[in-house]
């Protein structure tokens, strides 16, 4: 088992408790999606994996260690790449040295193949090209700043993918050539990926599995392959 | 018969330097080529395009938060035409423009209730949070706005909400998608004709995109608001849209009702994939 969640509990404020005893397995080499509405604890649940907010009770194990005290960036170096909601850059650098920094100690040269092999599938991110080193980054369009922080994650060969919400904002066609993108990691680096999405029927079609949160806590867990998928999900998300 | 108008978009153009390196030739990026584009009133205007088209750009220049090289902007108010190249940003929301802006600007450790107070908009009020930057304003002044607060979220939301509920806790306990309601719904305590919305749905789970809607429905069609929607939410534009442009090359390459733009051919390889 890569990831294993036991009777998670935390929030931001003390009594006000986001995540309710949340309980959860990631198997190695799977995709599993997480769905539910604003405000369910998505990205709070993702925000305790990466050590971004201490939880009060529960455990966090990935690879059979414990990541409870570890640091984000202690926790990054265990091979967990995350996407942050909205996606952050450093708005005084060049996209190209926000990549950079963010490869950590690649050599330019694999640093370079990499962009390269995600340009080659997505025209989307390859329209960055032309802005890589001219100027920084804060001239980005919304959009074209969110794909730089996908860059920025995807780069990194990360062995589980923590992704918060990866195509809001984003053209349509854009975010087919992002789940391309992804669908290539998955096929050829083997990369585990844990989706938080709106957009059901991506994650739908990509995943094998999903999990419906409300209230901080796991609602259901869902094979995608199964025919009532679609209607169990809406069901669990939309009626309470 | 062709309907009023609100906002008339005529040939604007504007390029950004994107380097300084004198040995680049080809350092300018046009955004923006010749553009016209119009806003009928009472009616929600879809504004769909690739990510760097220029839709914010354009927003942007009409807000007057930068300047276009040619071309002008004409808002047409009460049977009398404003040159909007002649206002400065903060005179716009008195002009009646309002704008939702792409990245999320809701205050999180003031309330729900002081967050709308801070978008009341009285006389001369100016853009885009005009009681932040009121020195002095009376009691009657602060009294009429809470008033106003009050009933917005009675009235749109009822008593049964958590806007309403809630509305003395501090707003950064709010999920993204409810701050997002809250940011549309603010822009409703100023009086404005026309609405500026950037993206309102993007990563906003279902049931608030429905909730969002239903705001925007009221604003234009109970209220006589007329908006120009950024989005990329298809559905939403389908749902909600009168009329839908397709910018592409800084022109507006395709326009017609959402029906017949979503299924241009062009439109679907250019930005609709798949
Ligand atoms: N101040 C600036 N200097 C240089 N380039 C800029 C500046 N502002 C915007 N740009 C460029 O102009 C283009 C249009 O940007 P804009 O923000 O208008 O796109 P958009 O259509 O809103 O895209 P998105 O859907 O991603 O939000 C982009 O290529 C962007 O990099
Ligand atoms: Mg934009």
């Amino acid at each position: 088992m890569m990831l294993e969640i036991k009777m998670l509990r935390g929030g931001y404020i003390k009594n006000a408790p986001v995540l309710n005893g949340l309980e959860f397995n990631l198997r190695s080499q799977s995709r599993l999606a997480v769905f539910g509405q604003n405000g369910a604890g998505k990205s709070t649940l993702a925000k305790a994996i990466m050590g971004l907010l201490p939880y009060s009770s529960g455990s966090i194990c990935y690879d059979g260690l414990e990541l409870q005290g570890k640091t984000p960036d202690a926790i990054t170096r265990k091979g967990i790449g995350y996407f942050w909601q909205g996606g952050r850059v450093f708005p005084h650098l060049s996209p190209w040295d926000n990549l950079r920094f963010a490869a950590g100690r690649i050599t330019r040269k694999e640093l370079e193949n990499k962009w390269m092999s995600i340009c080659q599938i997505s025209p989307s991110f390859a329209s960055l090209q032309k802005k890589l080193t001219h100027q920084t980054a804060t001239y980005l369009s919304g959009g074209e700043r969110h794909l730089l922080a996908l860059g920025m994650v995807l780069i990194r060969d990360p062995e589980l993918l923590i992704l918060d919400e990866p195509s809001a904002g984003l053209a349509p066609s854009a975010v087919d050539e992002l789940f391309l993108v992804l669908d290539e990691l998955f096929k050829t680096e083997n990369t585990t990926i844990l989706l938080i999405e709106q957009n059901l029927d991506k994650a739908m079609a990509f995943c094998e599995e999903c999990l419906v949160l409300t209230n901080g806590t796991i609602a259901r867990r869902i094979d995608l392959s199964a025919e009532s998928a679609y209607s169990d999900i809406e069901k669990t998300m939309f009626e309470q | 018969m062709v309907s009023d108008i609100i906002l008339e978009i005529d040939s604007v153009s504007k390029s950004f330097i994107i380097t300084h390196n004198s040995s680049i030739t080809d350092n300018h990026l046009l955004v923006l080529d010749s553009l016209d584009l119009i806003v009928e009133c009472g009616k929600i205007t879809a504004l769909i395009g690739s990510n760097g088209a220029g839709k914010t750009t354009l927003f942007n220049i009409v807000s007057r938060l930068i300047d276009a090289e040619k071309g002008s902007i004409t808002l047409y108010s009460e049977s009398q035409e404003y040159n909007l190249f002649k206002y400065k940003p903060h005179q716009l929301a008195s002009l009646g423009i309002g704008r939702l802006f792409q990245s999320s600007h809701i205050f999180e450790q003031m309330s729900i209730i002081d967050n709308l107070l801070i978008g009341y908009q009285y006389g001369s009020a100016e853009f885009p949070y005009a009681n932040l930057y009121i020195p002095g304003k009376s009691r009657e002044i602060d009294g009429r706005a809470k008033a106003k607060a009050l009933e917005i979220l009675k009235t749109i939301f009822g008593t049964d909400h958590y806007f309403w509920k809630q509305r003395n806790q501090v707003a950064g306990r709010l999920s993204y998608g409810q701050k997002r309601l809250l940011e549309t719904a603010r822009l409703m305590m100023g009086n404005y004709k026309l609405m500026l919305l950037d993206e309102p749905t993007a990563g906003i789970s279902p049931p608030f995109r429905i909730e969002i809607g239903r705001l925007l429905e009221k604003m234009v069609h109970e209220m006589g608001v007329s908006v120009l929607l950024i989005e990329h939410n298809m559905h939403f534009v389908r749902e909600h849209a009168d009329i839908c442009h397709f910018m592409h090359n800084g022109r507006d390459h395709v326009f017609g009702t959402p029906a017949d733009v979503l299924g241009n051919e062009e439109v679907r390889r250019m930005y609709l994939g798949a």
